[in-house]
């Protein structure tokens, strides 16, 4: 492969609260069901709690021997699907050519609150839950996992972690590095980052409603979201059936707040830009953005004028997240997994949560099932600090 | 990938002039810190970096919403810039790549203890976007007005050898034209009082990195930063390439190579005996900062400078000796080895004064 060409998507993963398979996912989404919302699975004291979507199914059994925190749990059964579908692929190549690159949030901090209430009253717990946590960098555990002894990264990028994992997976492939990459995003619901988007008032107790004129913030989510990548001609030489293809990665940084946006957008622009540039397309080849669209007052703002000044009117953009909650480093991965299954369907969702149009944000998601021609996505995703993204995703043909 | 500039805080003090210092002196004596919350007092051996200073370098404004580590991480970017001499690219052509492995302790469990002692609304916001394990890359992206590419890479075996694979793979897809890598570690108490119960740590606070069928670990605090540019830049370090596969013990050192292995005083470390066996002029500089999941940045900024000064420290070596001891370094290039994170292979970083054929089988540039 060369520095622009494009990553063949042979499997894909999800579990989120709307479906533990990606097939159960895309009916509700397409059927519009949004879950209830939970409002029990992070037990909290506030005076008013924010709802949260939370995986309600219980996680499959997993013969490990080692005892696996519930990102990881998450990460392991979004790539057991996506394993089944390449499992002869994953046998016969070597293992040093396969590579694992997966993004996380909480899944990458040391939080475990029954044990540090434990060591902060002096009872000298033990500490297990230290091991646990270093036995489950994500990455490590998935490639364990698949028997992958290539390139293991795990990227932790707050809110861009699974898409960023993404484009280093496909630069890993156009560099060489390895010939299959099983790449994506992980993230649990955990009380120490409830309390946290808490604090900065950007959650709602309500329902999130993406780009909308009455939103209040946003729906914290947990899941896994899992693409398998492989080399193009390989895919193509073997007569493998992709469901698309990754052919492009942009990032750029704001280089401007802990937490807030760059108020012209300027690190999503150079990201998007990138992407496009990336992939050798022009915004006319894009059929719809995914957007990040997290209902919070700020980020819709940003990303809806950024993506009104970037794309044709006529290009919808849809935020997924009224369906899944914010999964933090799961959800561009997610939302790439659900990008690509969108455009090999021909029409994307509605946008959950939105009804009224806010003037500031410029763009106004479809509000039912749309079909869409073209055949190219593009999803994009913004993290505290500035960090953006962007991936362009393609249907194979 | 050319180092054009080193920074680091560590428990050598900060700056490369420390680090310089310490390489040819010998290392520092580890604190003594009592463990937070055990009763009777148990004291565990430290390296602890000093409080980053950064000066009048950067606005209070840019600083107020940073906690110590995020700190830790620009004054280090802020060294390694001035070390050499600026950076004079476009700044949507500078990428910044962060490497922890245990993020932000510090701002974490203060976060935690706010919770347990004031209660579930009393968390800091402030607190709680410094404890996101992105913090110190994106604050370093705002303080150097960094606009490429910004990413942290987190893990337990290999975050920094990952992380200068990232800054590799931007290079290589022509994508920057300098990145800051920054790595670092912070110590907390719940990390003491895990080593201790679990018998990690060194019986008399010294790492000893060649007894490698003992356990010598002492933890150590650290920000390294290393300023890549594509091209060579007066007077500079070397070339660095990090191999992303892992290499098996044969094929680790080239003829010619000094050979510096990460040997930190841990368990795993002892993976690394054969190489020590076989190379017995192999070096370990673990000892200047301790041990911690990004102390491999450390040996590799220690390998960077040993090779432009070219003195080799005769503490550092197997066979020992006095501090200030110094022979002449003859090498080109040092190979730096970690522990493997599977069986039968290792991971290597090499620096090398030229740039044609530098790496061992790996991309290259």
């Amino acid at each position: 492969m060369t520095d622009r060409d494009r990553a063949a998507v042979v499997a894909t993963g999800c579990i989120c609260a709307l479906g533990a398979t990606v097939r159960a996912v895309l009916r509700e989404l397409y059927a519009g069901t949004i879950q209830t919302l939970d409002r029990s699975a992070v037990r909290s004291t506030l005076d008013k709690a924010p709802a949260v979507f939370s995986v309600t199914a219980p996680l499959p059994q997993l013969p490990l021997p080692k005892t696996l925190t519930r990102t990881s749990h998450l990460a392991l059964t979004a790539v057991s699907e996506a394993a089944g579908q390449v499992g002869d692929r994953l046998r016969e190549l070597p293992a040093t050519r396969i590579g694992v690159c997966f993004g996380t949030t909480v899944g990458g901090t040391l939080n475990d609150e029954a044990f540090y209430r434990a060591f902060h009253a002096g009872r000298e717990p033990e500490p297990t839950a230290v091991s646990v946590y270093l036995a489950n960098d994500v990455a490590t555990v998935v490639a364990d996992f698949v028997g992958a002894r290539g390139p293991v990264l795990t990227v932790a990028d707050a809110c861009a972690s699974g898409g960023d994992a993404l484009g280093l997976a496909l630069a890993w492939l156009r560099q060489g590095e390895c010939d299959l990459v099983v790449a994506g995003g992980a993230d649990e619901l955990a009380r120490f980052a409830y309390l946290g988007f808490a604090s900065m008032s950007n959650s709602s107790t309500r329902r999130c409603r993406p780009f909308d004129l009455e939103r209040e913030g946003l729906n914290l989510g947990e899941g896994a979201g899992v693409i398998v990548l492989e080399r193009e001609e390989s895919a193509r030489r073997r007569g493998a059936a992709p469901l698309g293809l990754l052919s492009g990665c942009g990032w750029g940084a704001d280089a401007y707040h802990p937490t807030a946006p760059h108020p012209g957008g300027r690190g999503l622009r150079s990201a998007i830009s990138g992407a496009l540039r990336d992939a050798d397309l022009t915004v006319e080849d894009i059929a719809f953005v995914n957007a990040h669209g997290t209902g919070t007052r700020e980020n819709d703002r940003i990303e809806g004028q950024v993506l009104a000044d970037l794309f044709p009117e006529s290009t919808p953009v849809v935020s997924t997240k009224g369906f899944t909650g914010h999964t933090l480093g799961a959800a561009g991965a997610i939302e790439a997994v659900l990008a690509v299954h969108n455009l090999f369907d021909g029409k994307v969702p509605c946008c959950a949560g939105f009804v009224t149009p806010d003037p500031e944000c410029r763009v106004v998601p479809p509000t039912a099932v749309t079909e869409v021609n073209g055949g190219a996505a593009l999803s994009d995703s913004l993290a505290f600090g500035g960090t953006n993204t962007a991936l362009v995703l393609e249907r194979w043909a | 990938m050319y180092i054009s500039g080193v920074g680091q805080i560590s428990a050598c003090g900060a700056g490369v002039g420390a680090l310089e210092a310490a390489l040819r002196q010998g290392p520092p004596t580890p604190e003594l810190v009592a463990i937070e919350h055990v009763e009777p007092v148990v004291k565990v051996p430290v390296l602890r970096a000093p409080a980053p200073d950064l000066g009048h370098a950067v606005s209070s404004r840019v600083v107020r919403r940073m906690d110590g580590f995020s700190l830790g991480f620009v004054a280090a970017a802020l060294q390694a810039v001035a070390d050499a001499g600026g950076c004079e690219t476009d700044s949507e052509r500078v990428g910044v790549v962060a490497a922890t492995g245990y993020g932000s302790l510090k701002t974490s469990f203060a976060l935690l203890d706010e919770i347990i002692e004031e209660g579930d609304d009393a968390v800091s916001p402030i607190r709680f976007s410094a404890a996101v394990n992105n913090a110190p890359s994106t604050s370093v992206s705002a303080v150097l007005g960094a606009r490429g590419p910004c990413l942290t890479v987190i893990g337990f075996d290999r975050p920094f050898r990952n992380a200068l694979s990232v800054a590799e793979s931007w290079f290589r897809a022509e994508r920057v034209d300098a990145v800051m890598v920054v790595a670092g570690d912070e110590y907390h108490s719940v990390l003491g009082y895990a080593l201790w119960r679990r018998c990690g740590l060194a019986a008399n606070g010294v790492v000893r990195p060649f007894a490698l069928d003992m356990c010598s670990y002492v933890p150590g605090e650290m920000f390294v930063a290393l300023l890549l540019t594509r091209s060579a830049q007066s007077p500079g370090y070397g070339w660095v390439w990090a191999r992303t596969q892992p290499v098996p013990a044969s094929e680790v050192r080239r003829p010619g190579d000094a050979l510096l292995l990460h040997a930190d005083g841990s368990r795993a470390a002892a993976a690394l005996q054969p190489l020590a066996d076989g190379h017995p002029d192999a070096l370990a500089v673990t000892p200047i900062a301790g041990g911690s999941p990004t102390a491999a940045a450390m040996t590799v900024a220690s390998a960077a400078v040993l090779l432009r000064q070219r003195f080799t420290p005769s503490w550092a070596t197997a066979k020992g000796g006095v501090p200030g001891g110094l022979a002449v370094w003859t090498a080109d290039a040092a190979t730096i080895v970690n522990p493997g994170w599977h069986p039968g292979g290792f991971d290597v970083v090499r620096v090398s004064r030229d740039r044609v054929g530098a790496a061992t089988g790996a991309a290259q540039d």
